[in-house]
C-alpha cells in the first residue's frame, strides 16, 4: 500500500537525482564529422550555384524567354484559328438558308392553289 | 590563445582555431542539447550542426555578450526546434495510423538515460526526464541550465534574455511542476 510519505520521498527522489550529475561527453571524432558534413553541405550548394550562373548567362536567359515567347504563340494560334472556322460555318449556314432551294420552296408553297 | 582572440581567428577562417573551437566546447553543446531532446544520436546531429553554424556565423558575433551565452542560445534554438519537429512527426505518426499507414521510424524511446547521471540515480533521473518533457520551454531551459549545466541564475538570465528575477520565478515554477507530475505519476504506478 502506498501512502503519501512514500510518494513524497519518492519525488524527493526524483528531483534530486541530477544532483552530482556530470557533463555527458560528445562522441569522438566530432571535427572530422564536422567537416565531412560541411564538405558534403558545399558540394550541394556548389552545384545549384553552378546551375544558377548558367541560367543567368545571357545568351541562355534569352533563349529561354524567346521559348516561353514561342511557346506562348503557339497556345495562341493554336486555339484562336478555331473560332475563326466557326465564323466561317455560321456564315455558310446563313448563306444556305438562302439558297436556291430554300428559293424554290418558298416557290412552292406560294403556287398552292387554295 | 584567450578567446576574443581565438574569435578573431575564427572570424579569418583559422581551420585550427576552429579545431580549438570544438574541443573546447563540445561537451557543453552536446550535453546541453542531450539534455533537452533526450536521445544521444539527435544530440550529436544537434552539436554538429551547431558548430557548423558557428563556423558560419562567427562573423556576426560583435562580442556584446559572453561568447558563451551567443553558443548556448545557438544549441538552444536547434534543440527546441528538434523536439518541436520531433512532436509534428509524432502527430503526423499518430494521423497516419489512423489511416492504417503506421511509421516504422521510433519516434520516442521509452526511458532516457543521460549518460552523466550517476548510476544509482538513473532510475529516479529517467523518471524526471519524462516528467521535464511535460514542461513549458521557458521553464524547461532554466531548469536544465540550472540542474545539468550548473549555471548560474544570472548567466541563465543573459541566456534566455530576461531578468533575473523570471529566472527565479522560471525555476520554482518548474520544481513545482515537476514535483506535481512526478506526484501523480507515483501515485498511479506500482513502485
Amino acid at each position: 500500500m502506498k501512502n503519501n510519505r512514500d510518494i513524497n520521498r519518492l519525488t524527493d527522489e526524483a528531483l534530486n537525482s541530477l544532483d552530482g550529475a556530470g557533463r555527458a561527453t560528445a562522441k569522438p571524432y566530432l571535427l572530422t564529422r564536422i567537416n565531412a558534413r560541411m564538405q558534403n553541405q558545399n558540394e550541394k550548394e556548389s552545384s545549384w550555384d553552378n546551375a544558377l550562373k548558367f541560367i543567368s548567362r545571357p545568351a541562355v536567359a534569352l533563349a529561354g524567354l524567346c521559348l516561353i515567347i514561342g511557346i506562348n504563340a503557339m497556345v495562341v494560334s493554336y486555339n484562336y484559328p478555331g473560332k475563326t472556322t466557326t465564323a466561317t460555318e455560321d456564315q455558310y449556314v446563313s448563306v444556305d438558308e438562302y439558297s436556291s432551294s430554300s428559293i424554290a420552296v418558298l416557290k412552292d408553297f406560294e403556287n398552292i392553289e387554295p | 590563445m584567450n578567446q576574443p582572440e581565438l574569435i578573431v581567428q575564427l572570424q579569418q577562417g583559422d581551420e585550427q582555431a576552429f579545431k580549438k573551437l570544438v574541443d573546447e566546447w563540445q561537451d557543453m553543446v552536446y550535453n546541453t542539447a542531450v539534455s533537452i531532446v533526450q536521445n544521444e544520436d539527435d544530440a550529436d546531429d544537434i552539436t554538429q550542426d551547431v558548430f557548423i553554424q558557428v563556423y558560419q556565423s562567427i562573423s556576426s558575433f560583435k562580442g556584446e555578450s559572453k561568447f558563451s551565452t551567443w553558443l548556448y542560445r545557438i544549441v538552444i534554438s536547434k534543440s527546441l526546434d528538434h523536439v518541436k519537429k520531433k512532436k509534428r512527426k509524432k502527430r503526423f505518426g499518430f494521423v497516419q495510423s489512423l489511416f492504417g499507414n503506421a511509421q516504422e521510424e521510433e519516434i520516442h524511446p521509452e526511458e532516457f538515460n543521460h549518460p552523466g547521471v550517476l548510476m544509482e540515480n538513473r532510475e529516479r533521473a529517467a523518471e524526471l526526464f519524462k516528467a521535464m518533457e511535460q514542461l513549458p520551454d521557458n521553464q524547461r531551459i532554466a531548469f536544465t541550465l540550472h540542474k545539468l549545466e550548473a549555471q548560474k541564475h544570472q548567466d541563465i538570465a543573459a541566456i534566455m534574455n530576461i531578468s533575473l528575477t523570471a529566472v527565479e520565478s522560471l525555476i520554482a515554477r518548474a520544481k513545482g511542476n515537476l514535483r506535481k507530475t512526478l506526484n501523480a505519476y507515483y501515485t498511479k504506478t506500482n513502485f
